[in-house]
């Protein structure tokens, strides 16, 4: 699978620049970065619901950027999406079981039995009591909705899962059980997932490959060990720093500096607040290059260049 | 020192909701100048609480107990205009938009505040104005904007002037960070402890983050379905928590590992609000319940040294002291 999108708003700070990213079926890839890098962006790019200024979305050998409106609709029973809002997702007066039969109505998948049978089995797929078919959304917890939202994702037994900050909206315990439960269900099903999240620490338990991100670019991508025990970009470095300083610390990670200056164009991205930043960084971009091939690294810093 | 704010054995409960309460017999002390952080998951009566302390309960409500602010009684039902209790609280909400009038200028509605409740003639107001844009780190020219073109960061801010406005001397902050994502989660929260130290303010700080509250508050209160199960200084809730479910909440938060874990810790199930319960409300989930958890109700034990409260009949033991 070839994923690369490439997407330029008029502002450049905003949208994604240059982007590409490759995830092996199957495995997972975690994308983390602070809000506003563009990880949402990239999700709606890869459904093709933000237009894409330039680049190509390869998902399944499909070329996603060339397909017709209809080809495409066609297309998202393979690709499917978990918000992170469950109750803002699920029609408020619609009952669990419709929620999660509608994407098998909608494309047309097997008999009126077939569908209830499946319907039982997406139930207990998920950890949800049969008993709650019959409720409101309002009805059930965080975690229950999350669940219901996660089994009509898996309705049409996609390949390709997009997971956008699925879990932070829940209780710290609830958390940890959506989290066990999505890696259950990969290794049950198979599925390719795309997960996205700010929290490094819940990256680091789902993914297999994990990238950075930036401003709309992608500053390091390595397997989940390479990039937790040697990370390379100042960056990852940083943000690293920040989250296993754990929950003692009083002040940590001051966002202001992550935000610091807007680089100007030509010069880094992040050298505007690099604490290992040169002379040179304002003056040349740098590109997303291999450190390392087996196992794969990449980083998009100046400091690896020669 | 005595304790500014004072909860005597408090229950609450929703009509409708037969014998369920949404609090149940909570005790709760905050000393002038002190963060005490309120945990628990959603569902816990955490907000109930709040809205008693501020005499805004919903009409109907079955409660026992009382609150004691600065001295004075709490009314739970307070009508607007009249001097009470609640003259000493300020308290700012999950969500800043659905707070902020929509169709007035931020400086406006801050400036309201300073005319209503300080004494200040009216050529100091804003003098004022600039002062607490400045204390909650707004640049000058926000006074003039409406809520609408602020970020939700930059609207929390606002409230948070609004409250400093009042010059109460206790904040009651409901979930301030839970509409917010993380980068600004942290300014916010970084703000709420400055405000608190500088201003010398009481703080009650209610969330479902643990690591929040751990970043703001001095004294931890842990509540499990309407009661307070756990209640220590901020430092042994995090280093030897007793009870289980605040173990098990420490668990749950996600750190970073040497190696990837294969599975996260955590507890199993979710809270079920039955009322039929004689014992522990915690026992289904407990692993380390014993026979009688279910039967009976554990009390809420001190420790010796009195610091450390918890309403557990097998508590988790402490750690071995180091030498």
């Amino acid at each position: 699978m070839k994923l690369w999108p490439s997407y330029n708003k008029q502002a450049p700070r905003v949208g994604l620049n240059n982007l590409d990213l490759i995830i092996p079926a199957g495995k997972t890839y975690g994308l983390v970065g602070e809000s506003g890098s563009g990880k949402s962006t990239l999700a709606l790019a890869l459904l093709r619901l933000v237009k894409l200024d330039a680049g190509e979305v390869w998902i399944n050998g499909q070329a996603i950027h060339t397909l017709s409106q209809a080809e495409l609709r066609a297309q998202r029973q393979h690709i499917q999406l978990i918000f992170q809002n469950p109750l803002a997702a699920l029609d408020p007066r619609q009952m669990i079981d419709n929620a999660i039969l509608e994407p098998l109505n909608l494309h047309k998948i097997g008999t009126a039995i077939q569908r209830k049978q499946q319907l039982r089995n997406l139930f207990e797929l998920v950890g949800l009591s049969q008993s709650l078919a019959n409720r409101y959304p309002h009805q059930l917890s965080g975690g229950q909705q999350q669940r219901v939202m996660i089994a009509r994702a898996l309705a049409c037994r996609p390949s390709f899962l997009i997971a956008d900050e699925p879990v932070s909206a829940l209780d710290a315990p609830i958390q940890a059980q959506i989290l066990n439960l999505l890696r259950e269900l990969q290794a049950e099903l198979g599925f390719t997932m795309l997960f996205i999240s700010h929290d490094l620490a819940v990256i680091q338990f789902i993914a297999d490959i994990v990238g950075v991100m930036y401003q709309g670019e992608l500053l390091e991508q390595a397997e989940n060990e390479v990039l937790f025990n040697n990370p390379c970009h100042p960056y990852t470095e940083s943000l690293l720093a920040a989250a296993g300083a754990g929950i003692q610390t009083t002040r940590l990670n001051p966002p202001e500096q992550a935000r610091g200056k807007n680089p100007l164009a030509g010069s880094c991205c992040y050298s505007g607040s690099c604490l290992r930043g040169m002379a040179v960084c304002s003056q040349q971009t740098p590109t997303l290059r291999y450190i390392n091939k087996y196992p794969p690294h990449w980083v998009k810093c100046l400091h690896y260049e020669n | 020192m005595d304790p500014i704010v004072s909860i005597r054995d408090l229950s609450i409960s929703y009509p409708g909701n037969g014998s369920r309460s949404a609090v149940k017999h909570i005790s709760l002390d905050i000393l002038p100048g002190q963060a005490v952080g309120l945990v628990g998951e959603s569902g816990c009566g955490k907000t109930t609480l709040a809205l008693a302390l501020m005499g805004m309960l919903p009409p109907g409500c079955d409660h026992r107990g009382e609150i004691i602010i600065a001295g004075q009684k709490v009314d739970f039902y307070q009508r607007p205009g009249q001097p009470s209790a609640r003259d000493h609280c300020a308290m700012i909400f999950q969500n800043p938009q659905t707070s902020l009038n929509p169709v007035i200028s931020v400086g406006t509605q801050i400036n309201r505040v300073i005319q209503r409740y300080s004494r200040l003639k009216k050529s100091a107001v804003p003098d004022r104005l600039a002062e607490l844009l400045v204390l909650v780190g707004l640049s000058d020219h926000c006074r003039k904007l409406y809520p609408h073109e602020l970020s939700g960061g930059m609207q929390q801010r606002v409230l948070l002037a609004m409250a400093l406005a009042r010059e109460a001397s206790i904040l009651i902050a409901d979930e301030p960070t839970a509409a917010l994502d993380a980068g600004t989660r942290l300014q916010i929260l970084n703000l709420l402890k400055q405000l608190q130290e500088q201003q010398k303010l009481s703080l009650l700080l209610i969330s479902h983050d643990l690591s929040a509250i751990a970043r703001v508050c001095q004294q931890v209160v842990i509540v499990y379905q309407g009661r307070v199960v756990e209640q220590a200084p901020q430092k042994l809730i995090y280093t030897q928590p007793r009870h289980p479910y605040s173990a098990g909440l420490l668990a749950a938060i996600p750190k970073i590992h040497p190696q990837r874990p294969r599975k996260l810790q955590t507890l199993l199930g979710e809270a079920n609000h039955s009322s039929d319960q004689t014992g522990c409300d915690f026992a289904s989930r407990c692993s380390r319940r014993e026979a009688y958890c279910e039967q009976q109700l554990p009390p809420l034990n001190a420790t010796l040294e009195k610091s450390q409260q918890f309403a557990c009949f097998n508590p988790r033991p402490l750690p071995a002291v180091r030498k």
